[in-house]
This record gives C-alpha cells, structure tokens and sequence, in this order.
C-alpha cells in the first residue's frame, strides 16, 4: 500500500553550499582542531559573497608571506590567490569578512617599500570582529606590538589597537552589545539589553525614509500593565519609569484602506507563531496568522482589550 | 584513538571537504533559509571537532545523524512557545488522510509555512524516511503522541499546499 506522502522523500544528492562560507568553517574548524591559542577568533561563517567595495586597501610588506600567516592566523582572513615573482609576492588578495585586502612584498627598485622600513605608518585600519579581546591576545601572541588595550569607547564600541609584525596599524572594533551577549550565552543566560546601557542609546539611531511610521501611540488606561505587556511580548524598553516611551521601536511602512476609520499598527516579530501563542498566554487575543505576500500577519488585542496587529515582514520589504 | 591526543588535523579536514556537500545538501533541503542551513553545518562540524577530541570516530552518517539533531533542536527552539497550544490541539483528531497525491513541486514552501511541531515530524517521518518510533525519540515523545502528531501534521500539510494553490504559488 502507497502513502501520498512518501512522495516527501527527499533527494540525497549533496549540496555545495558556497565557497566562502566552506573555506571560512574550514578555517574555524583548522583554528579549532589545533591546540590554544591559536583558536582564531574568526568572523561567523557568512553568506556574504566576497565583493572588492569602492576602496581596497592595499599593504606593503617586508615579509609578505609571514603576514599572510599571520592575518589568516589573527583575523580569520582567507587567502583567495597570490602571485608569485620569483620569491616574492608580487600581490596576493586575502578576504576578510565581506571586504577584500590587497597585499605584495617591498619593491624598492621602484621606491615600494613597507611601513617597517619607512619607520612607521599614518594610516590605521579598522577591522570589525566577533570578539575584540580574543583578537588582541592573539595578535600579541603572533608578534604584534601592543598599542591601545582593548577598552569600551563612548561611541557604543570596544575597541584595541596593535601594531602588525610589518608595521601596519590595526584597530579592531565590535559594538560593546555583542560582548555582553557573548558573556551571558557562555554562562546559559539570554541576553536582553536595558535601557541603562550603551543599548539604549544605540536603539535611538534609526534610519527612518520619508514616509515611514516613525511614532506611534497606543491608548491605554494602564501604563504599568501595558509595559509589562509590550515589554513581554515586542522585547520593548521603558527607559523612564513614569512614562510610556518605549526606546528601541524600528520603524515598518505603512498603507492607506478605505473605509477603515481606526489606525492599525503593525509589529515586527520573529516568529509569528510563537508571538501569538504568546499573546494568548499572556490574556491578549490573536487570529491565526495568515500569510500574505507582504509577510506573516495576526491581529491581536493585548490583555486589556487594544488593538494591535502583529507580522513578520516578507524579505522583499525587509530592509 | 585515546582521547587528548593530537587530532590529526590533515584527516579531519579531508573528511570535511568530502563531507561538507553532504550535510550541507541535507540540511539546506530541510531548512527554510540557506542561512539556517549554514548556521546548522558549522554546528555539526563544531560538534564533530568535540566528537573527534573525545575519541569518537566520525563519518559521513555520523554527521548527517548530528545535523539531524541539530535541525530537531532547531525547531524547538523555534516551537518553544507553542507547546500550550499543542496540548490543546492534541484534544481533537483530524479525519485520516485522503489518500490523494500530494503536490511535490512545492515540498518547501509549504513545509515552511507549518508549525515548527509539524514540519518537524513529516521531515523526520516522510522526508528522511524514518520510522514513526525513531521519530518519536528524536521528538521525545510518545510513539502515540508522534503519530497522533503525524495525523495533525499531514492535515495541516494539505491545508497549506491547498492555500498556496489558491493564492498561485509562490513568486
């Protein structure tokens, strides 16, 4: 007897997903295999396709070589060609995230020579990462000079600085948010921001287009329970306790319907069913979600009766 | 292999070329993004270097059986919140499956628009082809309450490959 259903069956033919995302877990899972610590702190494998942007840095080096090693070894780079010209590079490409960086050995016949021989260099470059520390020792590690100690900056970034084997400048970047992420996932906690933080700040810097929904207000003859409400199921912050100001909405599209005489506000969620079961748990309403082109959507009301609807865009509105 | 000895690193990472392409393609073609699926193989192969330390032998089953796992823990997580709604769907029983043939074109797309529960247990039962009762462990649940879930599942299967019919497939 035949089920309809074993027409499931999926195909075990094997897949290559794309390259970069294969060398840069290949270069993870090297960094892993092998003993601390030169557990590279590489970026998260990406989808992104390597693209050369408008500017490329291009390095001079007195060992080239040796620095290829060391920004593969330091800042996950990933070696995409060289050219060889007799026992030099005469230039070599590496990858590193979603940026390109150009390199080749000193030519001093033609007045080419790297930052060491000069005796310094002007020019920083900066580089974002998953974990600012774990770079910096591992940059010292592999004979890089230390410059500024890694330190949280008022701009909402930590940030550290050294000096490469070959005299180049580095600082490496991430915003101070993901090392606080990063501590409570290692201890097993979720992290969720506080308006007290750096993140609340950061929430206030949108970027709104003409057009856009920017503020809303909802009635409420509750403001405690309402924040408790929004604040369990949107993740909203009320960074002043005496009033409803929530400091980290994004800001959705909206559209006009004839006919309709009450305004309808549309929230930004995940995971549309597991926002409406939570709405439910909480003492809200929600219709099944429906899926439109535009994306997930349910209307809802919160516990005390208002109105509000819920979605999860469609990609080709998500910015 | 004792464990804590030196992990010849040359060997895994041959097996990882070789590999690469086979829990990539297994989890791609179950997953709904090509970035869960990349997420899930690092994890896997993440695994597989834990694995490896601690002595265990690891193949190309070995790593589809963990990516297998990887996608369950997956979906629930995605499906944590709905367990409550479970419990009450689990009240009543759809009528059994109609028999007809089902669409295949569309396999994905109308898995995607499933609850993490039932795209969960029609992946593991239909698309990996296991038995209902290895379904049932991964899911932890009762061998009963997998196929009472199945019933479920393949209801609600017809109901979103009939929606996305109506609404013309998708771009």
């Amino acid at each position: 007897m035949t089920d309809p259903f074993d027409a499931l069956r999926a195909d075990t033919a094997p897949i290559a997903p794309s390259a970069s995302f294969a060398a840069r877990l290949r270069t993870q899972l090297a960094a892993d295999l092998a003993d601390a610590p030169t557990h590279a702190p590489t970026p998260a494998p990406t989808r992104t396709e390597p693209t050369v942007s408008t500017i490329v840095p291009h390095l001079v080096l007195s060992n080239a070589t040796a620095a290829i090693d060391f920004y593969v070894t330091v800042l996950g780079a990933v070696e995409h060609h060289r050219l060889l010209d007799g026992d030099r590079i005469g230039h070599a490409e590496l990858r590193i995230g979603d940026s390109a960086l150009y390199l080749a050995d000193e030519y001093p016949e033609y007045d080419i020579v790297g930052a060491d021989t000069l005796g310094g260099s002007p020019v920083a470059l900066m580089v974002t990462v998953p974990d600012v520390d774990a770079t910096y020792a591992l940059a010292l590690a592999n004979g890089a000079t230390a410059g500024r100690e890694p330190s949280d900056e008022f701009h909402g970034n930590r940030n550290a600085q050294f000096r490469d084997p070959w005299g180049h400048r580095w600082t490496v970047t991430m915003p101070i948010h993901d090392r606080y992420r990063q501590e409570a996932a290692a201890a097993g906690f979720d992290y969720v921001p506080g308006a007290d933080t750096a993140a609340g700040a950061e929430h206030q810097v949108k970027h709104h287009d003409l057009g856009d929904l920017y503020y809303f207000t909802l009635p409420t003859p509750d403001l405690t329970r309402s924040k408790a409400f929004y604040g369990a199921v949107l993740g909203w912050q009320f960074d002043d306790p005496e009033s409803g100001h929530a400091s980290n909405i994004s800001a959705p599209p909206g559209g006009l319907h004839l006919g309709n005489t009450q305004a309808e506000l549309w929230f930004a969620v995940p995971d549309i069913h597991a926002a409406v079961a939570l709405v439910r748990e909480l003492g809200g309403t929600a219709t099944e979600p429906v899926h439109y082109e535009s994306g997930w959507s349910s209307e809802c009301t919160d516990d005390q009766g208002v109105r509000f609807c819920l979605s999860v865009p469609a990609a080709q509105y998500t910015r | 292999m004792p464990p804590d000895d030196d992990i010849p690193v040359s060997a895994f990472l041959q097996l990882y070329d070789d590999a690469l392409p086979h829990v990539y393609g297994y989890l791609v073609r179950r997953c709904d993004s090509a970035a869960t699926a990349e997420d899930l193989t690092s994890e896997t192969f993440v695994a597989a270097v834990h694995a490896t330390r601690r002595g265990t032998e690891v193949s190309i089953p070995w790593l589809i059986g963990t990516a297998r796992h990887k996608l369950v823990d997956h979906w629930r997580r995605t499906g944590r919140h709905r367990d409550a709604l479970e419990e009450l769907w689990e009240q009543h029983e759809p009528s059994p499956d109609s028999g007809d043939p089902i669409d295949t074109v569309h396999v994905r797309d109308t898995l995607a628009r499933l609850t993490p529960h039932h795209r969960a247990a029609l992946v593991l039962r239909y698309v990996d082809g296991l038995p209902v009762t290895e379904v049932a462990t991964l899911l932890d649940r009762s061998v009963h309450a997998t196929e009472s879930l199945l019933v479920r599942a393949r209801a609600a299967f017809r109901a979103a490959a009939g929606d996305l019919h109506e609404e013309g497939g998708l771009s």
